[in-house]
């Protein structure tokens, strides 16, 4: 999938991987590469800018964590974070079922 | 990255230090922020690297293949700038906001003081000097009756139309004063309760109040000289007594200014 078609999409897809539980930025890039089966291969450190700006929103907080011996940013999903993903959601469908409506008609 | 790190790193130096250091570089912001962006991207290339080393790479490859999917140095840092001033903007209009309304509030206060001082002045000289009419000027009957009706204890129409001067001049400026007194106490409840860090550079706030009582000092001295000479308006001391007000406060400004200039070029703004 091309790199800017993704890009479009980037913060509803890191806030549904984060649906999932907190994760730092290199889990939440694996975990999007790994659900995408390597569809969505974006360059990595791409995701930390949409993490602070997703944060500055208030639809992430985030916090530093030393339990696994290294210090690591984790970030998690507020309530106003999953309003944002369930809105999302809800936009996609819509968008995806206009596009296959466009797409599959018969002319 | 640019191609000189590149080869650093090929050429058995860190290519995950080159990195880190090429973004540092790049980086825009606060210490805080840069620091924070600086370990994020440090700590996902290293593990980066240990998962490529897990799938048999030499730890140079697998360091050099985690620069590379991480993406650009340059692409990433101008990103994150770009973030970070979209999240610092509004910090930096209420730093902005702020500061002008403690040069405000701070300028109502000088106003009060100086109808204080004026006052004071006119206790020790006389009403007239500070708060009267020229001596050439004419007065109509009907003020004059006005004013001896309200300031029974004056020996003449002069006199009392001072005094009746002396008294909405000075309590009008008092007045403005309080309000001044009363949107400093409001700024620093504000400050107090929703802190938030500088975003302008300390020395802004003396150095645009250093000229704007300079240039209200050198208006006052202007207009008290002309004033003087042409005799044409109440207040002749007032305005001697208010330029002085002014200057006092230019250099109080001016003497905060300088105590609050910056010790390098590069500790100036962070955003």
């Amino acid at each position: 999938m091309k790199r800017d078609q993704t890009q479009g999409y980037l913060d509803v897809l890191l806030l549904r991987i984060l649906s999932a539980g907190p994760a730092h930025g290199y889990a939440v890039i694996t975990a999007l590469k790994d659900s995408s089966s390597g569809l969505f291969d974006l360059p990595e450190g791409t995701v930390y800018p949409s993490l602070h700006r997703l944060e500055q929103t208030g639809l992430l907080a985030s916090a530093w964590d030393s339990t696994s011996g290294r210090r690591r940013r984790v970030y998690s999903l507020t309530g106003r974070g999953e309003h944002a993903l369930n809105a999302g959601r809800r936009e996609w469908k819509t968008f995806a079922a206009g596009m296959n409506a466009v797409l599959q008609a018969t002319s | 990255m640019s191609e000189d790190r590149w080869d650093s790193g090929r050429r058995g130096g860190d290519p995950i230090e080159a990195y880190v250091d090429e973004l540092t570089d790049r980086l825009h912001g606060s210490p805080a922020q840069v620091r924070r962006v600086v370990s994020e991207s440090a700590e996902h290339l290293r593990d980066a690297a240990e998962a490529h080393e897990a799938t048999g790479l030499s730890a140079d490859e697998s360091a050099l293949a985690a620069v590379r999917d991480f993406g650009s140095a340059a692409d990433l840092a101008r990103a994150i700038n770009r973030t970070a001033w979209t999240g610092a903007r509004m910090t930096v209009v209420r730093d902005m906001g702020e500061t002008l309304l403690l040069l405000a509030a701070v300028g109502m206060v000088v106003v009060g003081l100086a109808g204080v001082a004026a006052r004071l002045v006119a206790a020790v000289t006389s009403a007239q000097s500070v708060f009267g009419l020229p001596g050439n000027a004419t007065v109509s009957a009907t003020s004059c009756a006005h004013w001896l009706a309200v300031q029974p204890n004056a020996t003449g129409c002069r006199q009392a139309g001072a005094f009746e001067a002396a008294g909405d001049l000075t309590r009008g400026m008092v007045v403005v004063g309080l309000v001044g007194l009363l949107l400093l106490g409001v700024l620093a409840v504000i400050r107090r309760v929703a802190p938030h860090p500088a975003t302008l550079p300390p020395i802004l706030g003396p150095a645009v109040a250093t000229t704007a009582f300079g240039a209200a000092a050198a208006g006052l001295t202007c207009l008290a000289a002309g004033n003087a000479v042409v005799l044409a308006t109440w207040g002749q001391g007032l305005w001697w007594v208010s330029a002085a007000c002014s200057f006092a406060a230019a250099l109080i400004s001016f003497v905060l200014a300088v105590r609050r200039l910056p010790r390098s070029s590069g500790s100036a703004v962070q955003v």
